[in-house]
């Protein structure tokens, strides 16, 4: 054999390997069922429903406000704070899905319907208008002035709630109109997670398949550990500053929901980690090389519930524990950090999520 | 028996081999700068990072300005043209390796072992004079060292139960492709994870042999293209396969891409080149073997991995934050460094205990430079390595801002889990 001989057939063998390997990138022409069925319980049996949920939470936090500013009394305010409620825990559960049409430009849906840590001056601004105020002046105020934040601002005053929506007539057509356009930002939300959603269950772009789609999710369920820690505790305890708390930081420390934000977002990780037999939903810790792995599932399963013990176990809203009981929220906020440890670093080795090389290895 | 070695690597051969070596890796290195530039890689490692990872006594290495920077590298390009052409190559080879080893001394975290065999071929070449009709035979037994030894120290260093026993991490990184039609479910048997990893560990012991022994020759090299592709399809290892096959040409006949007569023209060896073959060869051994003065798994430690061909070797997940103490601080600051540092910085350095402790320094000296007294940092790092569970890798109450990196610090935690925490397949 020549050499010349010797190196054909060696590109030979080649070519009939690349083009075993070549059809893996069509996944139109295969791929492995398990995964598919994992992304489309979680596009079907979680992100579709909660967020059509979403929209009928806002459409009646919209219909209990108009209740509300018709015939203001406590009974109806109540019932708006309810509404509110329930809308802020149901988008808290969507936290780890944050991504796609949520963080799309122009519209950054997400921004727009959770702004983060209240900035009250945009809510005074609006307030100190004159003139008629509807959904689309609040959409034009920007992302500070609308969405959830603004309307708990509207509902949960510091002071007596009845009595500030009589003091400022505009108060109520704010909350109204916020409402109104917190409807038109979910539903925008919710229709846009139809294509979206068809695009993860095919792993169609804007993914390369649909080990791009699980990929995404391990490193967004990381993601999101990390904002409800930081975002959420590391902030107002001053940790990321200089240890003095920082209360202004808090986010929903009007109507003292904060930590109850972290415990259904905890939930949404819950639910996409170790499945929900109830809403159809597979967890990630059914795909075989988790599976393979008894010890991670145990763990994971551990920090969730550790997690969520050490949230429930601040026995006062967070603003107040910052101060009276700093030991818990730092516990709870460790028992996440042990979490999000297990997240970004044991589950994603697990999966091959993205290849770890060392140091020196591929580019 | 010097007279004779001397007599031995003095004796003039035909050097058709090494330009054709020249112009491969030549091509190859020009189509890797047109690659490095345009997928924004000078950018992303150079130009983005505000802080970057220095090597120890270049600290003074700093990325030139973008339209300085894009120069280098348009001047690198040309060098690499120059090479495979074969116009000037030894000062093409020159300019090519200083320059690609100033863009390379900017920052740590980009280090790959390929990177660093391109600098040294390019060194190699910059000093034999291929552009002569022959060259004496110790240029070959230069090139065939220094490529022999990569195969064989990337080959001793798989010679370990995570590699053989447990067929890590290719168990992992195949796993991977287990949706893939027909070669899936084969790619994600974990008992195709060891025997590929026998495989690998054999190929890369023995195929410098069988590419020097002229009746294996030839098998050999097919073997070679088929490992080699086959590995840059399945991992994103740039090209480096491409480099080795370039490389392993060197092994082939002298006169193999030859058509005509050789050449008889003699070829006087330079007084220094038998000093210069023996040294640099002995640093070649010597670098890859100084883990052994060390305490330790390698792997785990990574002291001593760099600059040794421990190739494809680990599978490692890394996440890590700092607190930063000072005299005025009432509690430590958490620092994340995924805040400042770019994606690829803040992934290499999570596992790599060198670069947590430069970190930690460049924490020291900020908080510092903003006033604090007394400052201490401490890292919170864990990493999940080759299929084992996470641990912490450095020592929590270890001030890493005065701390030694001298050998194996003492803050570098043992390894808890001996075994990944699979069973082995087999």
């Amino acid at each position: 054999m020549t050499p010349r001989l010797g190196i054909g057939l060696a590109v030979g063998v080649l070519a009939v390997v690349a083009a075993t390997l070549a059809p893996g990138c069509d996944e139109s022409a295969g791929g492995d069922a398990f995964e598919r069925e994992l992304i489309t319980s979680w596009v079907q049996g979680y992100a579709r429903p909660t967020h059509a949920a979403l929209v009928g939470d806002a459409e009646a936090l919209s219909a209990r406000a108009a209740v509300f500013c018709a015939a203001p009394t406590a009974a109806t305010l109540t019932e708006a704070r309810d509404a509110w409620q329930q809308a802020r825990g149901r988008w808290s559960q969507l936290a780890p899905l944050r991504f796609g049409p949520a963080s799309a430009f122009p519209a950054r849906l997400g921004s727009n319907i959770d702004f983060g840590v209240l900035r009250a001056e945009a809510v005074v601004d609006v307030l100190a208008g004159d003139g008629p105020l509807t959904a689309a002046d609040v959409a034009a105020a920007g992302a500070a002035a609308r969405g959830l934040p603004a309307i708990e601002a509207l509902l949960y005053p510091e002071d007596d709630a009845l009595a500030a929506f009589a003091a400022t007539p505009r108060r109520c057509a704010y909350l109204t109109a916020a409402a109104e356009d917190l409807v038109t930002l979910t539903a925008a939300l919710a229709a846009a997670w139809g294509p979206y959603g068809d695009a993860m269950i095919a792993g169609a772009a804007p993914f390369e398949g649909r080990d791009d789609v699980v990929d995404m999710m391990v490193a967004e369920l990381g993601f999101t550990l990390e904002v409800l820690r930081k975002e959420h505790l590391a902030r107002p305890l001053g940790l990321t500053t200089d240890g003095q708390a920082q209360p202004g930081k808090v986010i929903s420390a009007a109507s003292g929901r904060s930590l109850q934000n972290v415990r259904d977002a905890l939930d949404g990780v819950s639910i996409l980690v170790r499945g929900d037999a109830e809403r159809e939903v597979l967890g990630l810790v059914r795909l075989a090389r988790v599976a393979e792995r008894p010890d991670l599932v145990q763990t994971l399963s551990e920090q969730l519930q550790a997690a969520d013990a050490a949230l429930a176990a601040v026995g006062v809203p967070l603003t107040e524990a910052l101060s009276a009981d700093r030991a818990a929220v730092e516990d709870a906020f460790a028992a996440l950090g042990s979490l999000q440890r297990t997240l970004q670093t044991d589950l994603p080795q697990a999966l091959g999520a993205s290849i770890g090389f060392g140091g020196g290895d591929g580019d | 028996m010097r007279a004779r070695l001397r007599a031995w690597l003095a004796a003039p051969v035909d050097a058709a081999g090494l330009r054709a070596f020249r112009a491969l890796l030549g091509l190859i290195l020009a189509a890797s700068v047109v690659r490095f530039v345009a997928l924004g890689w000078v950018e992303r490692q150079y130009l983005a990072p505000t802080f970057h990872f220095t090597w120890p006594g270049l600290g003074w290495v700093r990325p030139l300005p973008a339209p300085a920077l894009y120069a280098v590298l348009a001047i690198e390009l040309g060098a690499a043209m120059a090479l495979a052409v074969g116009r000037a190559p030894r000062r093409a080879a020159a300019v090519f390796a200083i320059l690609f080893a100033y863009t390379r001394s900017i920052d740590v975290a980009p280090y790959l072992n390929h990177d660093y065999l391109v600098l040294l071929l390019a060194v190699l070449l910059a000093v034999i004079p291929t552009h002569r009709p022959t060259v004496g035979r110790w240029a070959y037994a230069l090139l065939r060292g220094q490529v022999g030894l990569v195969y064989v120290f990337a080959g001793l260093a798989k010679l370990n139960a995570d590699w053989l026993v447990y067929g890590e991490p290719l168990r992992t990184w195949l796993g991977v492709y287990a949706h893939l039609p027909v070669v899936g479910p084969v790619l994600a048997d974990d008992r195709v994870a060891v025997l590929m990893s026998w495989a690998g560990a054999a190929f890369d012991l023995t195929v410098p042999f069988l590419l020097a022994w002229r009746r294996t020759r030839r098998l050999a090299y097919a073997v070679a293209v088929v490992f080699h592709v086959a590995v840059g399809l399945l991992f994103p290892i740039g090209v480096f396969p491409f480099v080795m096959l370039a490389a392993a040409t060197v092994f082939f006949e002298p006169g193999w891409c030859r058509r005509g007569p050789a050449p008889t023209t003699p070829a006087p060896m330079p007084r220094w080149a038998p000093a210069f073959v023996g040294v640099w060869l002995a640093v070649q051994v010597a670098l890859p073997l100084r883990f052994v003065a060390q305490p330790g798994p390698v792997n785990w430690t990574e002291v001593g991995f760099r600059f040794a061909w421990r190739v494809m070797l680990i599978d490692k997940v890394g996440r890590v934050t700092y607190r930063v103490a000072a005299d005025d601080l009432a509690r430590p600051v958490e620092v994340d460094p995924a805040e400042t540092l770019t994606p690829l910085q803040a992934r290499q350095m999570s596992t790599q205990p060198d670069l947590v402790a430069q970190y930690a320094r460049h924490l020291a000296a900020r908080f510092e430079a903003e006033g604090h007294r007394g400052v201490r940092v401490y890292a919170d790092a864990f990493v999940a390595y080759n299929g084992r569970p996470s641990q912490r890798f450095v020592d929590p109450t270890a001030d890493l801002a005065a701390a030694s990196t001298e050998g194996t610090p003492a803050w570098i935690l043992p390894l808890a889990h001996p075994w990944p925490a699979r069973p082995p397949p087999f």
